[in-house]
């Protein structure tokens, strides 16, 4: 059970932090869009 | 711990970058009041994405989250935190389409409350509107100040006149479009430095399994997705964030300057994913920071910077101090921004016929005056949690009814006050920093119920909610929407500085 707790865990952390820089590589991206039109 | 005067010059120098940055970019672009206070149309998606990051994740994030991670409830805590900042903006997509639609020129929220319901509830929502906005504000010079000091030693008048001082600068000259440019320099910087951070903690504790490890060994409850306490909080605290979102200003004021309701809808909805691994990531310092032992005699509220000062070296934590700056400037722009436009706009309408050089003299004037209340109280290091939540109580009563005027054309002036009375008076006899208020008045004791934040935000909510909606029903009205466009004032007279001079 801990064992699946600690899975649990290190997913809910990296999933942020991956999801944090996905969201700053979307923005990098639609910033260049942007600048582009 | 890190030398005062290194942590100094660190603020220093990156407040002086992002103001410089936010004259030279509003240098010329700032011709008239209108674009001072709405910047319409001129955002993009990933502006108008990065300046919603930016105003809603405050230095807060840096408190808040861990401080409920480590001693409200653990995991679900958070969880109730992440996507009660999600909920608002998510809420935005349909109801900024709506704005847009039905007061394409409009500026502020309460030119609509005052068009759609009339002066009675527009005192009401204005009241509340910026009396939440200010103790936002507050609560960042307060939090940045506190952060500053424990991190390294510096004086809090010292963080809150700096910080105060640079920010008004760039934003009484350059207004919304210097506020919207710096926030998307700031996000850039803010999203990496979070993730990294944060995995680079997480890597000096040992790892996550470590860091899991050591927490279920002390306090299992946090780890617990179940555990009562934190299921209680995440539940009131998703309520609080959402009516006193929906009352900001700043979020009105990014309706308009998105270039189109599709860029919009866009922005806000990645703004919604955004915020919710940011606020999980700060929360989970508190679990950690408990988990660790480091947790003891109320200092929860500082989880973040126990965590980071255990973690990292002294120039990791000179990081930090950036990174915390940089979130208070951007919610504090926004902030200033906002609330001197709230009153603009009303000055516009109030004034007899004034002059485009009044306006905009009178709108610096206010961001001048926002600016110094803020420095002020930010210096002096007050708790204002209990301010936060009273505020959070007034919205949570007044959403509902406030936003139901949208779209029903049925529901008057007097229903709209009642529904957020009704759902005041429930919220008020639970909630429990009114406790001791409310036991004073004469036979009132017995007749209280038991306080819980729980029953007092939910309450509030869903009873202004149920009110609103019978006296929709129940009385007979007609409200035409086509009208609530007419009753904007444009504010585009030109404006004597900070615009360019056109050539005769």
């Amino acid at each position: 059970m801990s064992a699946l707790g600690g899975f649990a865990f290190a997913l809910l952390v990296w999933a942020s932090i991956a999801l944090v820089l996905l969201v700053f590589g979307y923005l990098v991206y639609a910033l260049v869009s942007d600048a582009a039109v | 711990m890190v030398s005062t005067t290194l942590a100094l010059t660190v603020t220093t120098l990156t407040l002086a970058t992002f103001t410089l940055l936010g004259l030279w970019y509003s240098r010329g672009r700032v011709d008239s009041l209108e674009q001072f206070v709405s910047a319409r149309d001129s955002a993009g998606t990933g502006a108008t994405t990065a300046t919603l990051i930016a105003s809603v994740m405050g230095a807060w994030i840096l408190f808040s989250p861990a401080e409920a991670g480590a001693a409200f409830g653990g995991i679900p805590a958070i969880l109730g935190y992440a996507i009660g900042s999600a909920i608002p903006l998510l809420l935005f997509i349909p109801i900024g389409a709506r704005i847009r639609e039905l007061m394409p020129a409009g500026h502020t929220l309460t030119e609509y409350v005052l068009a759609r319901y009339g002066p009675w509830m527009y005192g009401y929502v204005l009241v509340i509107s910026v009396f939440y906005m200010f103790i936002f504000l507050a609560a960042e010079m307060t939090g940045i100040a506190l952060a500053l000091s424990l991190v390294a030693g510096v004086p809090q008048w010292q963080t809150a006149a700096l910080i105060g001082g640079f920010v008004l600068v760039y934003t009484a000259y350059g207004g919304l479009v210097a506020s919207i440019f710096t926030d998307t320099i700031q996000t850039l910087v803010i999203l990496p430095l979070l993730a990294v951070g944060f995995g680079g903690a997480l890597f000096a504790l040992g790892g996550t399994g470590e860091v899991h490890a050591t927490t279920v060994a002390t306090n299992p409850d946090l780890l617990n997705p179940g555990y009562l306490a934190g299921v209680e909080f995440g539940i009131y605290v998703v309520f609080a964030i959402i009516g006193a979102n929906l009352l900001n200003q700043g979020m009105w004021q990014r309706v308009y300057a998105s270039k189109d309701t599709a860029t919009l809808q866009r922005s806000f909805g990645v703004a919604a994913i955004a915020v919710v691994p940011m606020v999980l990531l700060a929360g989970l310092f508190g679990v950690a920071a408990a988990g660790m032992g480091l947790i003891e005699g109320g200092n929860a509220s500082i989880a973040f910077f126990l965590v980071a000062g255990a973690a990292f070296p002294e120039w990791v934590l000179l990081v930090v101090v950036v990174l915390a700056v940089l979130l208070v400037m951007s919610s504090a722009d926004t902030m200033f921004n906002a609330i001197a436009s709230i009153v603009t706009a009303d000055l516009a309408r109030l004034l007899d016929d004034p002059s485009g050089r009044t306006l905009s003299l009178s709108g610096r004037a206010l961001t001048v005056g926002v600016a110094l209340g803020a420095i002020l109280i930010g210096a002096q290091g007050y708790s204002v949690l209990e301010l936060f939540l009273t505020a959070d109580l007034l919205a949570a009563a007044t959403v509902v009814p406030f936003l139901y005027g949208l779209y029903s054309t049925r529901l008057t002036q007097g229903s709209a006050v009642v529904s957020a009375l009704s759902g005041l008076v429930v919220g008020v006899s639970y909630f429990p920093p009114l406790r001791g208020v409310l036991a004073a008045a004469p036979g009132l004791t017995d007749a209280l119920p038991a306080p819980s934040f729980l029953v007092a935000f939910v309450g509030a909510t869903v009873v202004s909610a149920l009110v609103t909606v019978v006296a929709d029903r129940l009385v007979d009205a007609e409200f035409e929407h086509a009208t609530l466009g007419a009753a904007v004032q444009s504010l585009d007279d030109p404006m004597t500085d900070g615009g360019r001079e056109e050539e005769p």
